[in-house]
Protein backbone atom coordinates (compact mmCIF):
# COMPACT_ATOMS: atom_id res chain seq x y z
CA UNK A 1 0.00 0.00 0.00
CA UNK A 2 2.50 2.52 0.93
CA UNK A 3 4.86 1.79 -2.38
CA UNK A 4 1.83 1.89 -4.58
CA UNK A 5 0.93 5.79 -2.67
CA UNK A 6 4.40 6.77 -3.06
CA UNK A 7 4.31 5.89 -6.71
CA UNK A 8 1.17 8.40 -6.90
CA UNK A 9 2.95 10.68 -4.93
CA UNK A 10 5.98 10.10 -7.08
CA UNK A 11 3.73 10.28 -11.09
CA UNK A 12 2.24 13.74 -10.16
CA UNK A 13 5.86 14.80 -10.63
CA UNK A 14 5.90 14.77 -14.49
CA UNK A 15 2.49 16.37 -15.20
CA UNK A 16 3.03 19.43 -12.61
CA UNK A 17 6.18 20.41 -14.04
CA UNK A 18 4.86 20.33 -17.55
CA UNK A 19 2.09 22.69 -15.91
CA UNK A 20 4.66 24.71 -14.04
CA UNK A 21 6.12 25.34 -17.74
CA UNK A 22 3.30 25.12 -20.23
CA UNK A 23 0.36 26.38 -18.84
CA UNK A 24 -0.95 29.59 -19.86
CA UNK A 25 -1.65 30.18 -16.46
CA UNK A 26 1.52 29.21 -15.01
CA UNK A 27 2.46 30.73 -11.77
CA UNK A 28 5.19 33.58 -12.39
CA UNK A 29 8.51 31.95 -10.93
CA UNK A 30 9.99 34.86 -10.90
CA UNK A 31 8.01 36.98 -8.38
CA UNK A 32 7.36 33.72 -6.40
CA UNK A 33 10.86 33.27 -5.58
CA UNK A 34 11.52 37.15 -5.17
CA UNK A 35 8.75 37.77 -2.68
CA UNK A 36 8.13 41.23 -1.67
CA UNK A 37 9.54 41.99 1.92
CA UNK A 38 7.27 42.18 4.94
CA UNK A 39 8.92 44.91 7.16
CA UNK A 40 7.70 45.48 10.64
CA UNK A 41 7.73 49.27 11.34
CA UNK A 42 9.91 49.49 13.92
CA UNK A 43 12.49 48.33 10.77
CA UNK A 44 11.19 51.18 8.77
CA UNK A 45 12.49 53.84 11.38
CA UNK A 46 15.86 52.69 11.86
CA UNK A 47 16.86 52.36 7.76
CA UNK A 48 18.55 55.20 7.28
CA UNK A 49 16.66 58.54 6.44
CA UNK A 50 15.55 57.82 2.40
CA UNK A 51 12.28 59.22 2.29
CA UNK A 52 8.95 57.28 2.19
CA UNK A 53 6.12 57.24 -0.27
CA UNK A 54 3.00 55.25 1.56
CA UNK A 55 0.77 53.58 -0.42
CA UNK A 56 -2.90 52.96 1.31
CA UNK A 57 -4.07 49.65 -0.01
CA UNK A 58 -6.89 49.53 1.85
CA UNK A 59 -10.76 50.54 0.13
CA UNK A 60 -11.23 54.10 -0.10
CA UNK A 61 -13.77 54.71 1.72
CA UNK A 62 -11.37 53.96 4.83
CA UNK A 63 -8.92 55.78 3.35
CA UNK A 64 -11.80 59.03 3.56
CA UNK A 65 -12.21 57.90 6.90
CA UNK A 66 -8.89 58.23 8.45
CA UNK A 67 -5.16 57.43 6.77
CA UNK A 68 -1.35 58.08 7.78
CA UNK A 69 -0.55 61.43 6.59
CA UNK A 70 0.85 61.96 3.31
CA UNK A 71 -0.01 58.49 2.26
CA UNK A 72 -1.62 58.02 -1.00
CA UNK A 73 -4.87 55.74 -1.46
CA UNK A 74 -4.16 53.10 -4.00
CA UNK A 75 -6.64 49.98 -4.31
CA UNK A 76 -7.64 47.11 -6.69
CA UNK A 77 -10.92 48.98 -7.04
CA UNK A 78 -9.54 52.53 -7.76
CA UNK A 79 -6.67 51.24 -9.62
CA UNK A 80 -6.89 53.16 -12.87
CA UNK A 81 -7.79 56.19 -11.43
CA UNK A 82 -5.31 56.58 -8.32
CA UNK A 83 -2.40 55.50 -10.41
CA UNK A 84 -1.83 58.95 -11.88
CA UNK A 85 -1.59 60.43 -8.91
CA UNK A 86 0.78 57.95 -7.08
CA UNK A 87 3.13 57.81 -10.25
CA UNK A 88 3.23 61.78 -10.35
CA UNK A 89 4.27 61.74 -6.35
CA UNK A 90 6.78 59.05 -6.86
CA UNK A 91 10.94 59.70 -6.81
CA UNK A 92 13.20 57.51 -8.14
CA UNK A 93 15.01 57.38 -4.85
CA UNK A 94 12.01 56.94 -2.64
CA UNK A 95 11.71 53.78 -0.75
CA UNK A 96 7.62 52.81 -1.28
CA UNK A 97 5.63 51.24 1.74
CA UNK A 98 2.21 49.69 1.56
CA UNK A 99 -0.04 49.07 4.03
CA UNK A 100 -3.62 47.36 4.40
CA UNK A 101 -5.52 46.74 7.43
CA UNK A 102 -3.51 44.10 9.57
CA UNK A 103 -1.75 41.23 9.45
CA UNK A 104 -4.42 38.79 7.78
CA UNK A 105 -4.29 41.69 4.99
CA UNK A 106 -3.96 40.67 1.73
CA UNK A 107 -4.50 43.88 -0.25
CA UNK A 108 -1.38 45.46 0.37
CA UNK A 109 0.54 42.52 -1.01
CA UNK A 110 -1.72 42.51 -4.33
CA UNK A 111 -1.08 46.07 -4.45
CA UNK A 112 2.91 45.80 -4.34
CA UNK A 113 3.22 42.90 -6.68
CA UNK A 114 1.27 45.30 -9.53
CA UNK A 115 3.56 48.01 -8.61
CA UNK A 116 6.40 46.03 -9.05
CA UNK A 117 5.28 44.18 -12.35
CA UNK A 118 3.52 47.54 -13.74
CA UNK A 119 5.93 50.17 -12.85
CA UNK A 120 9.32 47.87 -12.00
CA UNK A 121 9.52 49.46 -8.68
CA UNK A 122 12.40 47.65 -7.04
CA UNK A 123 12.22 49.43 -3.42
CA UNK A 124 8.78 48.62 -2.34
CA UNK A 125 8.19 46.86 0.90
CA UNK A 126 4.93 45.79 2.76
CA UNK A 127 4.36 47.33 6.02
CA UNK A 128 4.24 44.15 8.72
CA UNK A 129 0.67 44.41 10.63
CA UNK A 130 -0.13 47.29 8.22
CA UNK A 131 -2.78 49.90 9.65
CA UNK A 132 -3.15 48.44 13.18
CA UNK A 133 0.76 48.95 13.46
CA UNK A 134 0.61 52.71 12.26
CA UNK A 135 -2.13 53.12 15.06
CA UNK A 136 -0.45 51.49 17.81
CA UNK A 137 2.51 53.51 17.08
CA UNK A 138 0.59 56.62 17.56
CA UNK A 139 1.24 57.56 13.80
CA UNK A 140 -2.31 57.78 12.20
CA UNK A 141 -5.81 57.99 14.78
CA UNK A 142 -8.03 55.18 14.31
CA UNK B 1 -28.62 -21.96 13.60
CA UNK B 2 -26.09 -21.77 10.76
CA UNK B 3 -27.88 -19.96 8.15
CA UNK B 4 -29.62 -17.29 9.70
CA UNK B 5 -25.63 -16.18 11.08
CA UNK B 6 -24.88 -16.72 7.59
CA UNK B 7 -27.47 -14.77 6.24
CA UNK B 8 -26.42 -11.93 8.34
CA UNK B 9 -22.77 -12.10 7.76
CA UNK B 10 -23.56 -11.98 3.71
CA UNK B 11 -25.65 -8.94 4.30
CA UNK B 12 -22.89 -7.16 6.28
CA UNK B 13 -20.63 -8.14 3.93
CA UNK B 14 -22.99 -6.49 0.94
CA UNK B 15 -23.46 -3.63 3.26
CA UNK B 16 -19.80 -3.32 3.70
CA UNK B 17 -19.55 -3.21 0.02
CA UNK B 18 -22.38 -0.71 -0.77
CA UNK B 19 -20.67 1.62 1.69
CA UNK B 20 -17.23 1.60 0.41
CA UNK B 21 -18.35 2.00 -2.82
CA UNK B 22 -20.13 4.93 -2.21
CA UNK B 23 -17.22 7.08 -0.18
CA UNK B 24 -15.35 5.44 -3.78
CA UNK B 25 -17.41 7.33 -5.92
CA UNK B 26 -17.99 10.11 -3.54
CA UNK B 27 -14.54 10.64 -2.89
CA UNK B 28 -13.12 10.05 -6.50
CA UNK B 29 -15.59 12.57 -7.60
CA UNK B 30 -15.11 15.35 -5.03
CA UNK B 31 -11.05 14.78 -5.52
CA UNK B 32 -11.01 14.95 -9.35
CA UNK B 33 -13.57 17.36 -9.93
CA UNK B 34 -11.28 19.13 -7.27
CA UNK B 35 -7.97 19.08 -9.37
CA UNK B 36 -9.47 19.79 -12.68
CA UNK B 37 -10.82 23.14 -11.48
CA UNK B 38 -7.53 23.98 -9.72
CA UNK B 39 -5.93 22.76 -12.63
CA UNK B 40 -7.61 25.43 -14.60
CA UNK B 41 -5.50 28.34 -13.24
CA UNK B 42 -2.87 27.64 -11.24
CA UNK B 43 -1.73 30.74 -10.75
CA UNK B 44 -4.83 31.84 -8.70
CA UNK B 45 -4.54 29.19 -6.89
CA UNK B 46 -0.80 29.63 -6.01
CA UNK B 47 -2.32 32.92 -4.53
CA UNK B 48 -4.87 31.43 -2.65
CA UNK B 49 -2.36 28.87 -1.02
CA UNK B 50 -0.21 32.04 -0.37
CA UNK B 51 -2.89 33.76 1.60
CA UNK B 52 -2.76 30.31 4.02
CA UNK B 53 0.59 32.65 4.94
CA UNK B 54 1.69 29.03 6.06
CA UNK B 55 3.90 28.72 2.64
CA UNK B 56 6.26 31.79 1.02
CA UNK B 57 5.20 32.42 -2.19
CA UNK B 58 7.63 30.25 -3.94
CA UNK B 59 6.58 27.14 -2.26
CA UNK B 60 3.32 27.81 -2.79
CA UNK B 61 3.21 28.02 -6.28
CA UNK B 62 5.21 24.72 -6.32
CA UNK B 63 2.17 23.01 -4.72
CA UNK B 64 -0.20 25.06 -7.00
CA UNK B 65 0.81 22.67 -10.15
CA UNK B 66 1.59 19.77 -7.84
CA UNK B 67 -1.62 19.47 -5.80
CA UNK B 68 -3.93 19.48 -8.73
CA UNK B 69 -1.92 16.42 -10.56
CA UNK B 70 -1.77 14.46 -7.30
CA UNK B 71 -5.97 14.77 -6.48
CA UNK B 72 -6.54 13.73 -10.14
CA UNK B 73 -4.46 10.57 -9.68
CA UNK B 74 -5.54 9.85 -5.98
CA UNK B 75 -8.89 9.77 -7.54
CA UNK B 76 -8.38 7.84 -10.76
CA UNK B 77 -6.59 5.20 -7.82
CA UNK B 78 -9.18 5.35 -6.19
CA UNK B 79 -11.30 4.01 -9.01
CA UNK B 80 -9.07 1.22 -9.66
CA UNK B 81 -9.04 -1.67 -7.29
CA UNK B 82 -5.62 -2.64 -6.85
CA UNK B 83 -4.82 0.83 -6.01
CA UNK B 84 -7.60 2.04 -4.16
CA UNK B 85 -5.91 1.22 -0.56
CA UNK B 86 -3.02 3.52 -1.54
CA UNK B 87 -5.31 6.46 -3.12
CA UNK B 88 -7.44 6.04 0.37
CA UNK B 89 -4.58 6.46 2.14
CA UNK B 90 -3.22 9.54 0.52
CA UNK B 91 -6.76 11.05 -0.13
CA UNK B 92 -6.95 10.81 4.46
CA UNK B 93 -3.61 12.54 4.47
CA UNK B 94 -5.11 15.36 1.66
CA UNK B 95 -8.31 15.91 3.45
CA UNK B 96 -6.14 15.94 7.01
CA UNK B 97 -3.52 18.70 5.71
CA UNK B 98 -6.95 20.46 3.97
CA UNK B 99 -8.61 20.84 7.40
CA UNK B 100 -5.58 21.68 9.33
CA UNK B 101 -4.56 24.25 7.10
CA UNK B 102 -8.31 25.85 6.81
CA UNK B 103 -8.39 25.63 10.76
CA UNK B 104 -5.52 27.31 11.22
CA UNK B 105 -6.73 30.12 8.78
CA UNK B 106 -9.63 29.84 11.09
CA UNK B 107 -7.90 30.22 14.08
CA UNK B 108 -5.36 33.48 12.78
CA UNK B 109 -8.95 35.07 12.00
CA UNK B 110 -7.70 35.71 8.42
CA UNK B 111 -10.56 37.08 5.92
CA UNK B 112 -9.65 34.00 2.93
CA UNK B 113 -11.57 31.91 0.59
CA UNK B 114 -9.90 28.35 0.72
CA UNK B 115 -9.64 27.88 -3.01
CA UNK B 116 -10.49 23.98 -2.57
CA UNK B 117 -12.47 24.07 -5.72
CA UNK B 118 -10.24 27.03 -7.65
CA UNK B 119 -9.82 30.06 -7.24
CA UNK B 120 -13.43 31.19 -8.08
CA UNK B 121 -15.63 29.27 -6.01
CA UNK B 122 -15.60 31.84 -2.80
CA UNK B 123 -16.19 29.01 0.19
CA UNK B 124 -16.28 30.74 3.24
CA UNK B 125 -13.67 29.10 5.72
CA UNK B 126 -15.97 27.52 8.15
CA UNK B 127 -18.07 26.01 5.61
CA UNK B 128 -14.72 24.64 3.57
CA UNK B 129 -13.70 23.43 7.91
CA UNK B 130 -17.46 21.64 7.98
CA UNK B 131 -16.61 20.07 4.22
CA UNK B 132 -12.83 19.22 4.96
CA UNK B 133 -13.60 17.29 8.04
CA UNK B 134 -16.47 15.48 6.48
CA UNK B 135 -14.27 14.44 3.84
CA UNK B 136 -11.41 13.30 6.22
CA UNK B 137 -13.96 11.25 8.32
CA UNK B 138 -15.21 9.64 4.89
CA UNK B 139 -11.40 8.82 3.78
CA UNK B 140 -10.77 7.50 7.17
CA UNK B 141 -13.80 5.03 7.18
CA UNK B 142 -12.87 3.61 3.47
CA UNK B 143 -9.36 3.20 4.79
CA UNK B 144 -11.00 1.46 7.54
CA UNK B 145 -13.17 -0.56 5.61
CA UNK B 146 -10.41 -1.66 3.09
CA UNK B 147 -8.02 -2.79 5.59
CA UNK B 148 -10.29 -4.58 7.65
CA UNK B 149 -11.02 -7.96 6.31
CA UNK B 150 -14.37 -9.56 5.63
CA UNK B 151 -16.13 -10.68 8.24
CA UNK B 152 -17.16 -13.90 5.94
CA UNK B 153 -13.65 -14.72 5.34
CA UNK B 154 -11.98 -17.20 7.28
CA UNK B 155 -7.83 -16.93 7.84
CA UNK B 156 -6.27 -20.10 7.23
Amino acid sequence: MFRRALLLLLLALGPALLTGWFHPRHPDWSEAWNPIASVPLANLSSLPAAPILWIDAREPADYARSHLPGALSLSETTWETSLPAVIEAWLPEQRVVVYCDGGGCLASRATARRLRRELGLTRIVILKDGWAALVAAGKASP
Amino acid sequence: MGRPRRRRKGLAVKLRSIVSGTLVIVLAGVLGFAGALKLRDPAAFATDIENFQLLPAGPSALFAVYLPWLELLVAAGLLLPRWRSSAALLATALFAVFTVAVAAAMARGLDITCGCFGHAAATPLRWALLRDLVLLVAALSLLFLLKKPHSGETRR
